[in-house]
């Protein structure tokens, strides 16, 4: 073999002219991939169902003939959103709209990646509890909230002589009542570094008001609390609380959203929990005669009845088709197929305005008039929930997404589930991972 | 010889059980595939099932896009290999038959690549494929699939090539053919199940791909398949009917596929002396 | 060839050439080149500056014990299930080398793993392992072999093996059919001659089965090695590294930085240091081994 040929003069002088393409490639990358065109626009979509994308293709034909800009439609799916904006951000396209959580575009809000729409959120009247305000001016136009509440199994209450809980007592003395493995389990507990563990595990911090961080107004910035003093006690007796629910659950360590739905269907749960009404209608499309014997609840409280807000919004990316894209989102709310696409699945996502839910239009649903029930439930539990970053204090908290995003709840619920080490020890290390991404954040932005 | 005949039937039943194990994967996703949306979520199932039902298969080629998906990901797949099959055998012909500089480096080079995580490489590509406009594009991902099939199916026709004896070839420039003739009419036929195998093997990645579908394919009009898959497992819903409908629509052709063509395969699949 | 002049030898040469180089450039070196580049950069997905950073992502890489822990899961995954997919190859290439009945769609089932989209393995198996509603807990439960479901892909001991026959179901295939092929092209005369020396099949197979396959098995252990090494789309769709970190491998890790972190830059240089690992086990592998002797042909 002839080594030598590596280090020969024209090895070298080829080395160093790749090295130098690939030190010049991502400005030359970025640089040609931009240029907006006012004509267009593209709007990235979480919402993927046959429904809603009929309802875009409406909404979508009617503005471009009153307008003449065409939008393109994205479908990444709800796992993938967040990398597909993330991407494109990078390439330096941004989208120039983007439905999906307020709480993941936080990320890119507080990067200064999302474009003001002060105006937007002032026209439509959005609720104060659903806006995301980032550097003094609105980022997000919210649509539609989700919220993390509970199902049940009437039927099986009744047969036992159960009446449903209301508190951290009555829930675990009805789910050991109802619990008969292998054929049939008390509840469900997801105990893994996935989302519907996180969101069952802040659910339940929030009730038992407990906070990850605190808001120092000297230093005008979050710490993180979740260690300290009455957080500590709190947080562990939350830990401790589903450590006991989850000996009536099977052990559901790799189990997310679509599983919770799945082993639902099969019969074989006592209790559930979901982010919205999709349970319910996945129960009724793959095991019909549960259906009406499943019933909405709010998860049992104890100091606090508040709960997760997940908000759904549009977002418009900085330095895109900002006008267009605002004139996009006016039309979209005003145009009668955002009713249609509300129905998509109906009761699951649920419109950002009161008036909205109880609107005649809303309510002219055969899912929905079958299921009032369900509709009660939410007009009685209506504005008492918080989105994640508003629940540690009043300003927003831009920190929020280092525990979520590799979700640091499930991973709680997971080492106290699986690994069966001790609660205070847990909440403690969950603390230092926080504290650790936030130094590690500061030292490479700073 | 009754210990000859024992020795047969202790290999066919080996046989039968390892089989077993391949096959049962298939048959449950088959047999789910079949069978009728309301009996999916009631545990305990049946092994065999008589009351089958074609309605995840009806839901499937209606309510969803998965002739489109199956549709992009065919094109792919065909483009893939063509520029496989193209590229690698005439760089295996060069290759064996040629001495030339820096022929030492082309090879640990392309044995290199093939030691790249594909996972990220798919980020660089998609920032140079998007500068270049072939970004939700054919193009763009038949080349991001090249990438990742194109080193080893170098390889596998270099050593086909060392195969052919140059005898024939001579044979064939004696009688006055061109070097390019003799190529064609005589080394590529014996190479041919080495070109097969470079098919196959281009084929398979493009069809199993999907980190690069993902990244680079933006619009669900030209999603592929393993992506379209994905969108059937949303955020919340695992459609086991379609999941299992799909898997065994695309699973049907390739066993015909395989099973017609593995007799060329084994023909000649010998890769070393 | 004597007609032949120097010119003509070069235009061939580069001409055949110039496709797949012109290929690899576009699709794999130039990529190749800009991640490894970005490994010295801060660069996070929402930022698309480029800051320098020096070795600073890999200091940090260095320092992260998941990393290691990673590394080791990444070994035990791919000794694990390359070896098992050797097993499963000599296990189908051997019986299927006998002239038996049916043999054709025999050779067929087994390649089908292979070709089918890794997804829709990924998919088959969670359905059919699930505790509470998969099929195979469902028949060891009734055959009285478990008392409890077994949690395969979910269970803290079980998800690793579990996870290893995976890949090993998909990708032992590949091994069965290039051991079969070697073994169809062994001189029959071997064996003749093996046998009038008074050989059973146990010796025939350790003295002339097995040195003709030793090429093939440790072709096999290099590339499976280095694909199994780098293998992300199976364990992703099954376990996506759960429960609790037991499935994650190197290229897990790597993806979690990516795309739950949004780090590019520490992302390409654990890249970088897997590329690192690979290439200096290759050197190795070809130092004690040699796999290939090239067979001088042309001229």
């Amino acid at each position: 073999m002839r080594k030598h040929d590596a280090f020969s003069r024209r090895g070298v002088l080829k080395g160093s002219l790749a090295f130098g393409a690939g030190l010049s490639a991502p400005q030359v990358m970025v640089r040609s991939a931009r240029g907006q065109n006012a004509k267009r626009l593209v709007f990235i979509s979480e919402e993927s169902s046959p429904k809603a994308q009929a309802a875009y293709e409406r909404i979508n034909a009617d503005f471009k003939r009153d307008t003449g800009i065409s939008v393109t439609m994205e479908y990444p799916g709800f796992t993938n959103i967040a990398k597909r904006v993330a991407t494109l951000i990078a390439a330096g396209t941004p989208a120039d709209l983007v439905w999906y959580g307020a709480g993941t575009a936080l990320e890119v809000a507080v990067q200064g990646q999302l474009a003001n729409v002060d105006d937007v959120v002032e026209e439509v009247n959005a609720p104060q509890n659903l806006r995301l305000v980032v550097n003094g001016h609105n980022r997000s136009i919210p649509t539609s909230q989700q919220f993390v509440y509970a199902w049940y199994r009437s039927d099986l209450y009744e047969k036992a002589g159960l009446k449903p809980y209301t508190d951290w007592e009555s829930y675990l003395s009805a789910v050991r009542a109802l619990n008969k493995p292998p054929q049939q389990y008390g509840n469900l507990i997801p105990s893994t570094a996935l989302g519907a563990s996180h969101l069952l595990m802040f659910t339940m911090l929030q009730k038992n008001d407990a906070h990850w961080f605190r808001f120092d107004p000297a230093k005008k910035e979050y710490e993180v609390a979740l260690d300290q003093g009455e957080n500590l006690a709190r947080a562990v007796e939350t830990l401790d609380f589903l450590h006991e629910a989850h000996a009536s659950s099977p052990e559901a360590s790799n189990y997310n959203w679509a599983e919770l739905m799945s082993e639902y269907s099969t019969g074989k749960l006592a209790n559930s929990y979901y982010v919205g009404a999709r349970l319910l209608e996945q129960v009724q499309t793959n095991n019909p005669e549960l259906a009406p014997v499943t019933k909405a609840i709010a998860l049992p409280t104890r100091k606090t009845d508040s709960y997760y807000i997940s908000v759904q919004g549009f977002h418009i990316g900085e330095k895109s088709n900002v006008d267009g894209a605002k004139n996009y989102v006016r039309f979209f709310l005003k145009h009668p197929a955002y009713i249609d696409w509300l129905h998509s699945v109906p009761l699951h996502i649920i419109p950002a305005k009161r008036e909205t839910l109880r609107s005649e239009a809303y309510l002219k649903n055969e899912t929905i008039q079958k299921r009032m029930d369900v509709l009660e439930f939410l007009e009685s539990v209506w504005g008492k929930g918080t989105p994640p970053y508003y629940w540690d204090g009043p300003e927003l908290n831009p920190l929020y997404g280092l525990y979520t995003n590799d979700s640091l709840g499930g991973w709680m619920l997971a080492e106290r589930n699986i690994r069966k080490r001790g609660s205070r020890e847990i909440v403690q290390q969950a603390a230092e991972t926080i504290r650790k991404k936030k130094a590690d954040l500061a030292r490479r932005r700073g | 010889m009754t210990a000859e005949l024992a020795r047969r039937w202790v290999r066919f039943t080996a046989l039968g059980v390892g089989l077993i194990f391949i096959v049962f994967p298939l048959y449950w996703m088959i047999l789910t595939a079949f069978t009728p949306r309301a009996f999916l979520f009631r545990p305990p199932y049946k092994l065999f099932r008589l009351d089958l039902s074609l309605e995840n298969i009806r839901e499937l080629l209606s309510a969803t896009q998965f002739l489109t998906f199956m549709g992009n990901s065919l094109i792919v797949a065909a483009g893939a290999v063509v520029l496989n099959v193209v590229a690698a055998t005439l760089a295996g012909y060069a290759l064996s038959r040629f001495r030339f500089p820096l022929k030492q480096t082309f090879v640990a080079g392309t044995l290199w690549t093939y030691m790249f995580p594909p996972i990220l490489l798919a980020i660089p590509l998609y920032l140079l494929l998007s500068g270049l406009g072939l970004r939700n594009s054919y193009i763009g991902l038949i080349l991001a699939h090249v990438s990742i099939s194109l080193p080893l199916n170098i390889w596998i026709m270099w050593q086909y090539f060392q195969i052919v004896p140059l005898s024939l070839e001579e044979a064939a420039w004696t009688s006055g053919a061109s070097r390019l003739r003799a190529l064609v009419e005589v080394a590529l036929p014996s190479a041919f199940p080495g070109i097969l195998s470079a098919a196959i093997f281009a084929f398979a990645l493009s069809w199993n791909d999907f980190a690069f579908a993902f990244i680079l394919q933006t619009d669900i009009r030209m999603f592929t398949l393993p992506v379209g898959l994905s969108t059937f497992v949303e955020q919340s819903a695992i459609h086991w009917g379609l999941i299992m409908a799909s898997s065994a629509l695309v699973s049907i052709p390739t066993f015909g596929f395989v099973f017609f063509l593995q007799r060329y395969l084994m023909s000649g699949l010998s890769i070393g002396k | 060839m004597a007609s032949e002049n120097r010119l003509a030898r070069a235009a061939w040469v580069g001409t055949a050439l110039a496709p797949a180089l012109t290929l690899l450039v576009v699709t794999a070196y130039i990529p190749i080149v800009f991640a490894l580049t970005l490994s010295l950069y801060y660069r996070t997905a929402f930022n698309p500056r480029l800051v320098w950073a020096g070795l600073d992502n890999f200091a940090w890489l260095i320092a992260q014990d998941a990393l290691w822990a990673a590394l080791w899961r990444s070994l035990v995954f791919t000794i694990g299930s390359v070896s098992l997919q050797i097993v499963v190859g000599l296990f189908f290439g051997l019986l299927l080398n006998e002239a038996i009945k049916g043999r054709a769609m025999m050779r067929s089932l087994v390649i089908l793993p292979y070709l089918l989209p890794t997804i829709v393995i990924g998919l088959v198996f969670r359905w059919i392992m699930n505790p509470q509603y998969g099929v195979v807990n469902q028949i060891l439960l009734d055959l009285g072999l478990v008392s409890q479901p077994i949690n395969f892909f979910g269970g803290l001991k079980e998800a690793m093996p579990s996870v290893i026959v995976a890949t090993a179901w998909q990708y032992g295939s590949f091994a069965a059919l290039l051991i079969f092929a070697r073994l169809q092209a062994i001189n029959p005369r071997l064996y003749e001659a093996a046998r009038t020396c008074g050989a059973g099949p146990w010796r025939s197979f350790l003295d002339v089965t097995l040195p003709n396959l030793r090429t093939t098995l440790l072709l096999i252990a290099l590339l499976r090695g280095i694909w199994m090494f780098n293998k992300f789309d199976l364990i992703w769709i099954i376990t996506a590294g759960g429960p609790l970190e037991a499935t994650e491998t190197l290229p897990v890790y790597v993806y979690k930085i990516a795309f739950q972190d949004f780090d590019f830059g520490r992302a390409t240089a654990a890249c970088v240091v897997m590329f690192l690992i690979l290439l200096a086990a290759s050197f190795a592998y070809f130092r004690f081994f040699n796999p290939t002797k090239e067979v001088e042909v042309g001229r």
